[in-house]
């Protein structure tokens, strides 16, 4: 039980309408440990987004396998769960309901021990007061909040993040990047995050899986050696720059690679 | 101000037209000023209600009706492709030949009856309620289906849940243009058989030359789709006030 999440030698090929097909991944393979803090980075259509679907077991890839604490990934795990780039809140619902979906949706009704868990998650992510707000009610980052709490309902094993920061300003991405840093790590969760962000990745994450040429494939793994807990201060860390350094140098070679072939 | 600029415009109209008809010496079998028609829909008295609730009954069954199949319809619609080519260009073909061309097919198959005029009321009333229902249920951010699915699988739970309270707003859309289709559509099955209704008091005043009481009835009609089609948003704003602040299709809440 040394791996939470493994992915071997997953390939994703897609038929389009006129049955030509396009190879998108090919041959991946990396694992995550449990607890760890892994971020797979690519650029745009590298296929990163095709990866977070197979690991939540939304999508089959057509060739390898994917692994969740040992067994196969065939359906949807209860002890996995995710966050995605939009915050994907129901409009009809309120925040309390909102973090109480995957509960009221999988058992029909809700039991007091998940409420009050809700409640304690509405604090924990600095939205006590608001739980009958709508999310129409709340901006950008509080509805991404709202989210993170609904992703740590029912406390998962394995959070998977697509992109859930990069549809806010700078600074709010900082501040809610490391804010969900810190409640994945007391929560003892493992986290994949899914980002074309490389401050973001060096921020966040232990190692760092890089994406890159066509098809895309596993160019890299790149350890970032910075301990935890993660701050802004981490922003000042020589390693924190030498992870950053080395992942821009990873994509850029590949992307020079990609520019050559091209 | 800016509240006064509608009752103002109807407040000037009806002078002009009040004027031009006296001045022009218009007859009033031609056109009525607003004061015949007026003291007409005054002389009509109770009448009035037998014939608004013929054609209230009327667009009510047909409106109902229209729902009852164009909803399922709808549904069967967004969870299938084979059924959307199969069903979707009939309904098209459909809704471009004039009801009026339609309606008498109806009234000589299933008789003169409130079953007949409903059936021409939601014969032109399906088709934005299908239209709509399923362009929202097909439209749900792939965001939301993909949670729902992560957290447990279930097509029925997802359409119960998700897809139909976000195509709530679609659906209201094509309500709104339902109701208000369903009054044309209770007005020609009254035009094409029947003894009562707004419709039919159209048609006889004319047929009799008395244009101010066919005038009267028309702004009836026109009062009754602005009510009917107002009662729709009122019900939306009432039981589904979110309904306004729902993201676009393109991303949930982005």
């Amino acid at each position: 039980m040394s791996i939470a999440i493994c992915c071997d030698s997953i390939g994703q090929t897609f038929r389009l309408p006129d049955q030509r097909q396009i190879e998108v991944l090919r041959d991946a393979s990396f694992d995550v440990k449990p607890k760890e803090f892994v971020s797979i980075l690519g650029a745009s259509g590298s296929g990163k987004s095709t990866l977070f679907r197979f690991i939540a077991g939304l999508l089959k890839p057509t060739a390898g396998e994917v692994r969740v604490f040992g067994r196969p990934v065939a359906a949807p795990r209860e002890d996995v769960t995710l966050m995605f780039q939009s915050p994907t809140l129901f409009p009809w619902m309120s925040v309390l309901e909102n973090i109480l979906f995957p509960v009221s949706y999988r058992h029909g009704r809700v039991d007091a021990q998940s409420e009050n868990e809700a409640h304690a998650l509405v604090t924990a992510v600095g939205l006590a007061g608001r739980e009958r707000a709508r999310p129409a009610e709340l901006s950008g980052g509080m509805q991404q909040r709202v989210a993170l709490a609904r992703a740590l309902l029912g406390q998962p094993k394995i959070v998977l993040l697509d992109e859930p920061f990069s549809a806010l300003d700078e600074m709010l991405r900082e501040t809610l990047a490391l804010d969900v840093h810190r409640m994945l790590a007391a929560a003892e969760c493992t986290a994949l995050l899914v980002t074309h962000s490389i401050a973001e990745a060096a921020l966040l994450s232990d190692r760092v899986v890089v994406l890159g040429g066509s098809p895309s494939c596993v160019i890299d793994i790149i350890t970032v050696d910075v301990d935890r807990p993660r701050t802004t201060a981490t922003l000042d860390d020589p390693n924190y720059a030498a992870a950053c350094r080395q992942l821009r140098s990873a994509l850029r070679r590949n992307y020079t690679d990609e520019k050559v072939a091209g | 101000m800016k509240r006064l600029t509608t009752p103002f415009t109807i407040v000037a109209v009806l002078a002009v037209w009040e004027m031009a008809c006296r001045l022009l010496a218009i007859p009033s079998y031609i056109l009525p000023p607003p004061s015949e028609i007026a003291v007409a829909a005054i002389e009509f008295g109770p009448h009035w209600w037998v014939s608004i609730y013929e054609t209230l009954l009327t667009v009510g069954c047909g409106f109902a009706l229209a729902l009852g199949v164009g909803f399922p319809l709808a549904v069967v619609i967004a969870r299938s492709s084979t059924a959307y080519r199969a069903i979707y260009p009939l309904l098209v073909i459909k809704q471009s030949t004039p009801i009026v061309a339609i309606a008498p097919i109806i009234i000589v198959s299933f008789g003169t009856g409130l079953m007949a005029k409903a059936l021409v009321a939601a014969t032109v009333a399906i088709f934005p309620i299908v239209v709509s229902t399923a362009t929202g249920l097909i439209a749900t951010p792939k965001e939301y289906l993909e949670l729902a699915r992560s957290v447990h699988e279930d097509p029925w739970k997802a359409l119960i849940r998700i897809r139909l309270p976000f195509a709530v707003r679609h659906i209201f859309s094509g309500l709104r243009v339902s109701i208000t289709l369903a009054v044309i559509g209770a007005v020609v099955a009254e035009f094409v058989s029947a003894g009562r209704g707004l419709g039919y008091l159209v048609y006889s005043s004319t047929a009799f030359m008395r244009t101010p009481l066919a005038f009267a009835a028309l702004l009836m009609l026109g009062i009754i789709g602005l009510s009917l089609f107002s009662m729709v948003g009122l019900i939306q704003n009432t039981f589904f006030p979110w309904a306004k602040d729902m993201p676009d299709e393109e991303g949930a809440n982005a």
